[in-house]
């Protein structure tokens, strides 16, 4: 019930900013809460995520932390006051590291980045007067998305093995465009544009994951996120949602004493 | 007398040269400085990260030292003392002779070449350009037989594969380039351009970047599944790829040519433009450029 009282607040807060297709994204995902669960073995004070073992034993671990990796690969349309939007695509690894307020709310702060080697091109041509046409650029990129996501279990007892995650929050995505063109006719400078654009764009993020915890440690995840530009709202073409997908590990660990030891 | 010595002599250090490279990449000779390897010498080949090979340029003193003419007019590479061939100034004992070899080119195009004047390409302008390669001189694997090649290596001097460019200028034997079988606009006809693009691996980075130009496509013989090759491939350096345009509005039919040697400065015949790119570049060998000439 927590949860549906968070996605109402959610919802209403995405209407509010007039994102509706982006809304509905999030309110079909999070509606997604019908996994079962039996509570099976789990204490009714329990505050926070309860793995159980292989064993299906009572070994019960609280973990306050997690960090995980996934292979992903992160779509965006990043919007410049300088340059074209451009559609990136930042893979081939997410790092994130979250902490858990209860069993079932998290919050997780992620990094992911790609950085193609620079690239170069040159072209020759003659124009119909027989003078020699030369084309010469670069281009290098830079792109790093940091996403701040809260992650709800979506459960209402969150003691099965496998269970599905709803993600919401915000990513904040920096770019940097650096590039070169010039065009010289008869070795006379005809065209020259050097652009140099660092734009940094926040994106809204609403996604839907599903988690096998192999050990009471560590999980393993499958997501799928779309993100939505709030930075460019000018732009079509920038609002457009982009998406993304992502498979790794999730690890769970307690910093110093456990809750249990403490009680103990 | 007297201007006809100089051109004899030159000519006789012209062919010591190219005797003294044909040797070095037949694996008789080697070249302390690592620039000239034996073909078939393959460069590690990390991703991101290829082994760059020295390179100089016939005319300098960086060249007089480590190339010189002994007395019977062969080329001596100088021994260095130093390791993997990486040139200290200490140079071992030699009977190297003062002079330095004379700056050499070869030059070959497509002019004259394969003419056609059917009534689907009266004026018999090249139609498509193929890359191909092979592990023996003059295997050309990628270029359709139907396809006439340039024998010039576009890896002379730097081992690896031998890589050739060939053309064609009957429309009916051009393969079907994925660009044409995408039904993008200018995939079929003239060639009126030629470039290159330099990168590393990640093509779907960039794809934006040698527009209008397509790439010069090694033909796999399978229906979109023809590829981009690397003309620094196997040889470190600079990834290279060729690229071309057909777009009437970015140049005229041209004509294309190789021009390979040991300088940097040499330029090919009246009427010809060289490319500013080293298909060599940082892989070490001659210096290599694309030539064009407009039709």
């Amino acid at each position: 019930m927590i949860l549906s009282t968070s996605v109402s607040k959610a919802t209403k807060q995405l209407m509010m900013a007039n994102y509706l297709n982006f809304g509905l994204l999030a309110f079909i995902g999070s509606s997604m809460m019908v996994w079962p669960c039996d509570g099976q073995g789990v204490p009714n004070n329990a505050t926070y995520p309860l793995a159980t073992s292989r064993t299906g034993s009572n070994a019960l671990q609280p973990f306050r932390f997690y960090a995980g990796i996934h292979a992903a690969a992160q779509q965006f349309r990043v919007a410049s006051p300088t340059y074209y939007t451009q559609e990136v695509v930042i893979r081939p690894l997410y790092v994130f590291v979250g902490y858990q307020f209860g069993p079932h709310l998290g919050v997780q702060v992620g990094f992911l980045q790609h950085n193609p080697p620079s690239a170069s091109y040159s072209n020759t041509s003659f124009n119909q007067a027989g003078q020699l046409i030369e084309g010469h650029g670069y281009q290098d990129w830079y792109n790093g998305a940091v996403p701040i996501l809260l992650r709800y279990r979506l459960a209402r007892r969150p003691t099965h093995r496998l269970h599905l995650d709803a993600l919401l929050g915000v990513t904040v995505e920096f770019n940097h465009y650096l590039g070169d063109d010039m065009v010289t006719v008869g070795g006379q400078v005809q065209y020259h544009v050097h652009v140099d654009s660092r734009p940094t764009n926040t994106y809204l993020t609403a996604g839907l994951g599903a988690e096998y915890d192999v050990t009471p440690h560590v999980g393993l995840m499958v997501e799928g996120t779309a993100n939505r530009n709030t930075t460019a709202l000018d732009a079509d073409y920038a609002r457009k949602p982009t998406f993304g997908l992502g498979a790794g590990l999730r690890y769970r660990f307690n910093i110093g004493r456990s809750t249990e030891q403490r009680q103990l | 007398m007297s201007t006809a010595k100089p051109a004899e002599k030159f000519s006789q250090a012209q062919t010591a040269w190219l005797r003294f490279v044909d040797k070095v990449e037949r694996g008789e000779l080697q070249d302390p400085s690592g620039q000239y390897v034996a073909k078939g010498t393959k460069a590690a080949d990390a991703t991101g990260s290829r082994i760059t090979r020295p390179k100089f340029n016939a005319g300098t003193a960086a060249f007089a030292e480590h190339y010189r003419l002994n007395k019977n007019g062969e080329v001596v590479a100088v021994p260095v003392l130093g390791e993997g061939g990486v040139a200290s100034k200490e140079y071992v004992p030699c009977d190297c002779g003062d002079l330095p070899p004379a700056p050499t080119t070869t030059f070959i195009s497509s002019q004259g070449l394969a003419p056609y004047s059917g009534a689907d390409n009266p004026n018999g302008y090249i139609w498509d350009l193929k890359i191909g390669h092979g592990s023996a001189q003059g295997d050309h694997d990628g270029i359709p037989s139907s396809y006439t090649v340039l024998y010039s290596d576009l890896n002379k001097g730097a081992g690896g594969p031998f890589i050739y460019i060939g053309f064609t200028r009957v429309p009916s034997t051009a393969s079907e380039n994925p660009e044409a079988i995408n039904a993008q606009p200018y995939a079929v006809g003239p060639v009126v351009g030629i470039g290159y693009v330099t990168k590393c691996c990640y093509t779907s980075d960039y794809t934006n970047i040698r527009y209008p130009y397509f790439p010069i496509w090694k033909d796999t013989g399978v229906r979109l599944g023809f590829r981009e090759y690397d003309l620094n491939e196997g040889v470190g350096g600079t990834y290279i790829h060729a690229t071309l345009t057909k777009n009437p509005g970015f140049g005229v039919p041209i004509e294309v040519g190789v021009l390979s040697s040991n300088s940097a400065n040499a330029q090919p015949p009246a009427g010809w433009a060289k490319a500013s790119l080293d298909l060599n570049e940082g892989a070490g060998g001659d210096f290599i450029y694309f030539c064009i000439k407009s039709h």
